[in-house]
């Protein structure tokens, strides 16, 4: 079944510059999944979110192959090899979090080898914008024999950190889309385990979500000057 | 960016990276256009009746074409997967703590331990709650040991009209399973053991 979803109440259209509806906190779990199992209905019967919380899901898509919606705080996308679990707010990464953990306590036999822990957001910059930002991170002088007029687009590093022992961690930065002179900022802290890991993924998410907030609350305020 | 990648993360989403959720159905809306003719499932697209990428018709000898899909291979329903939407009213948390429920009093009121979440170098402190603070749904998870998180900030709705507030939300997990109480039981047991055998 496939139910188109509503149309968006109030204002429509790009988000107001300066929300902080610009930043997400998410978590995708790669594996193989039943998209069929994760509506709204479910996770209120196991008290994961609430009940009117669940009534009131939006932009409900439901097939065997995927399975989509936004109950109030929590976008929730499912697909075959894919899990993913959205937030637009801070104040609800400890509560997605806990979703998580507690869909997977639920489903603990579902084959997971791999997770994410993300954060993505357009961040406004102060005097100099983005200009600051490449000049810190991109030797120009180095590609003007190339090409003239060098900017920065995208830049992706990738490491490894103590506190996040197994994990590759990855930073991109790349000029806003949707705030002029603005960098969109995004980290991703990755893991891998077995195929049958699911109970070991659910134990480093709750270990270390905290961690990966800090993580990239910190990377933004270096690049950003603010957060 | 490999298809198998967690990394969620893709700016260029055309008109917003957080923009509205859209239904592609060629079976619904048989003049909607293919806006996006790689079925690239990092972009949130998915076929609703089962196609894959793997099944788009190639030219004899060719490589598959990325970036055409003639109507014979536009699937029957492409489905676009809704991505987070900004919520019409935007609370901007100042501050946020984790709190345990230590004690609920008769007086309509509970103490709990709160942990500073924002500023995690703060001392943990006790702090009284009212019951009217807790909403009604979570009224039933305010027990000793209940987990919640108390967050205090702006409230800006879709007007502009912006307010102080404070919001509490209890912690949900899914209560133990047989299978669950099992584990403890067998893992108290071997320490049981552990112990018996010294």
């Amino acid at each position: 079944m496939v139910t188109p979803p509503k149309a968006p109440a109030g204002r429509t259209g790009r988000i107001a510059v300066g929300s902080p509806s610009l930043t997400v906190w998410g978590i995708v779990l790669l594996g193989r999944f039943n998209p069929s199992i994760f509506q709204p209905a479910w996770l209120a019967m196991h008290k994961l979110i609430r009940q009117d919380e669940a009534e009131k899901a939006q932009g409900l898509v439901f097939a065997p192959e995927v399975a989509a919606f936004q109950a109030d705080w929590l976008h929730l996308q499912v697909t075959e090899d894919r899990f993913e679990a959205n937030v637009t707010e801070v104040s609800h990464a400890a509560p997605l979090r806990d979703l998580v953990v507690g869909v997977f306590t639920l489903l603990e036999h579902t084959p997971a080898d791999k997770m994410g822990l993300n954060y993505y957001g357009h961040h406004l910059l102060p005097d100099q914008g983005w200009q600051r930002v490449e000049d810190s991170l991109a030797t120009k002088a180095a590609w003007t024999r190339f090409v003239s007029k060098p900017s920065l687009r995208s830049i992706t590093i990738e490491g490894a950190r103590e506190d996040a022992p197994g994990a590759r961690m990855q930073v991109k930065i790349e000029p806003s889309l949707q705030l002029s002179g603005g960098a969109w900022v995004s980290t991703n802290e990755h893991y891998e385990c077995g195929p049958d890991g699911v109970r070991e993924l659910m134990s480093l998410l709750a270990s270390r979500w905290e961690g990966a907030l800090a993580y990239a609350k910190q990377v933004v305020e270096k690049f950003t000057g603010k957060q | 960016m490999s298809p198998r990648s967690v990394f969620a993360a893709v700016q260029n989403d055309p008109g917003s990276a957080i923009e509205r959720p859209q239904l592609i159905d060629s079976s619904l809306t048989p003049s909607a256009p293919v806006l996006n003719p790689r079925p690239r499932r990092s972009d949130g697209y998915v076929f609703a009746n089962g196609s894959t990428a793997a099944e788009t018709p190639r030219r004899s000898g060719d490589e598959p074409l990325p970036d055409q899909v003639t109507a014979l291979t536009v699937p029957r329903a492409m489905i676009r997967v809704p991505t987070p939407r900004p919520r019409q009213s935007v609370f901007t948390p100042l501050q946020q703590w984790e709190g345990t429920v230590i004690h609920v009093t008769r007086d309509n009121e509970f103490l709990a331990r709160t942990r500073d979440l924002t500023t995690p170098t703060f001392p943990e402190e006790q702090v009284t709650f009212s019951l009217d603070d807790v909403p009604d749904a979570d009224l039933d998870l305010v027990d000793i040991g209940a987990v919640f998180y108390w967050t205090i900030g702006y409230q800006k709705d879709e007007f502009g009209t912006v307010m102080r507030g404070s919001r509490i939300r209890f912690r949900r997990l899914p209560a133990w399973s047989r299978a669950d109480i099992e584990r403890v039981k067998q893992a108290a047991k071997d320490f049981g053991d552990l112990f018996d055998a010294r």
